[in-house]
């Protein structure tokens, strides 16, 4: 795996740990299962070899305000 | 059906943010001194698909680059409107502490993934295990083995210790993962001020010269996931989180 992809992947694995497992619960209804968690987990890994993950990583260095994700080393 | 993003507070002055959830138009509903940021999802419940959690991400973004914000989990729905004033008001107090707390922060998330150097010593124990023929021999395989694992984690601790330290001198807070496994050893978020991003990206870099024998990564800015307020009645009332 490339630098570029191993980068892709582990912003992709931040962020799932952050929306699907961090954030504030209210007490609506989290409509999540834990049989969906795990399928999106796996869905989204075969998902990083396409180009679409690669256009989500936002390109390094531009960490600041602005939102993006920047990989660093 | 309601789904809610993020929560704001009521005197952040903010644009209209990117389409939610499958296009829909995220609008601003005011309760008290909160305003929630939600949108119409209809009878359905969104899936966890990468391109809903991205959707998810990106309207939470976009409220970040305008005010203080309290990101909300994937998957939150209400019913009607009255269920999530009702939810509001009763957790005020503790939200407007956890805007406090995030106040011109944003949340950096640290991986450390050994290049393999740290983890040196486990395989040949196992191996020397194995060989032994006698009783004796085993056990004492057995004990170096012990001895070899203690080191090894030991050294991994030290090194670990000696990158999460002066991160979480500049950061306000941080929270590390437990029970992380092997490659990854440390996994880390940081709340960080505003002004302060660049000195943490600057550390990062600078450890990660000084260390061959892992690899950093460093992700963010990220809305504040890691440091917002665990509502007390939240584990006691409705949550469904149902296995299937």
């Amino acid at each position: 795996m490339s630098d570029r992809s191993a980068a892709d992947e582990v912003t992709l694995l931040e962020l799932l740990d952050r929306v699907l497992d961090k954030g504030v619960v209210l007490s609506g209804e989290i409509t999540l299962s834990v049989a969906d968690v795990d399928l999106v987990f796996v869905g989204l890994r075969l998902l990083l070899s396409s180009t679409e993950a690669a256009q989500r990583q936002r390109a390094a260095g531009e960490i600041g305000a602005s939102g993006a994700r920047a990989e660093v080393a | 059906m309601i789904y809610v993003y993020a929560l704001l507070e009521r005197s952040c002055a903010t644009t209209a943010p990117p389409a939610g959830i499958e296009g829909a138009r995220v609008e601003h509903r005011a309760y008290g001194d909160i305003v929630a940021a939600i949108s119409d999802c209809g009878a359905a419940r969104p899936s966890p698909t990468a391109e809903n959690v991205w959707a998810h991400e990106r309207v939470i973004e976009g409220l970040m680059e305008q005010c203080t914000v309290l990101p909300v989990r994937f998957g939150t729905i209400f019913t009607n409107y009255e269920q999530l004033e009702s939810m509001l008001d009763r957790h005020a107090a503790e939200l407007a502490r956890g805007f406090e707390r995030v106040r011109g922060c944003v949340e950096l998330g640290v991986r450390v993934a050994s290049e393999a150097t740290a983890m040196q010593g486990l395989p040949e124990m196992s191996i020397g295990a194995g060989k032994s023929k006698s009783g004796r021999g085993y056990m004492d395989a057995l004990a170096a083995a012990e001895r070899d694992r203690a080191q090894v984690q030991w050294r991994t601790e030290q090194l670990v210790d000696s990158i999460h330290r002066p991160l979480a001198a500049i950061a306000r807070e941080s929270t590390r993962r437990e029970g992380v496994s092997a490659p990854l050893l440390f996994s880390a978020a940081y709340l960080v001020e505003g002004d302060k991003v660049d000195a943490f990206q600057r550390c990062v870099d600078d450890l990660s010269g000084k260390l061959d024998e892992v690899k950093l990564l460093c992700t963010g800015p990220w809305p504040p996931y890691n440091f917002v307020p665990r509502l007390a009645a939240a584990s006691s009332e409705a949550i469904h989180e149902t296995a299937r």
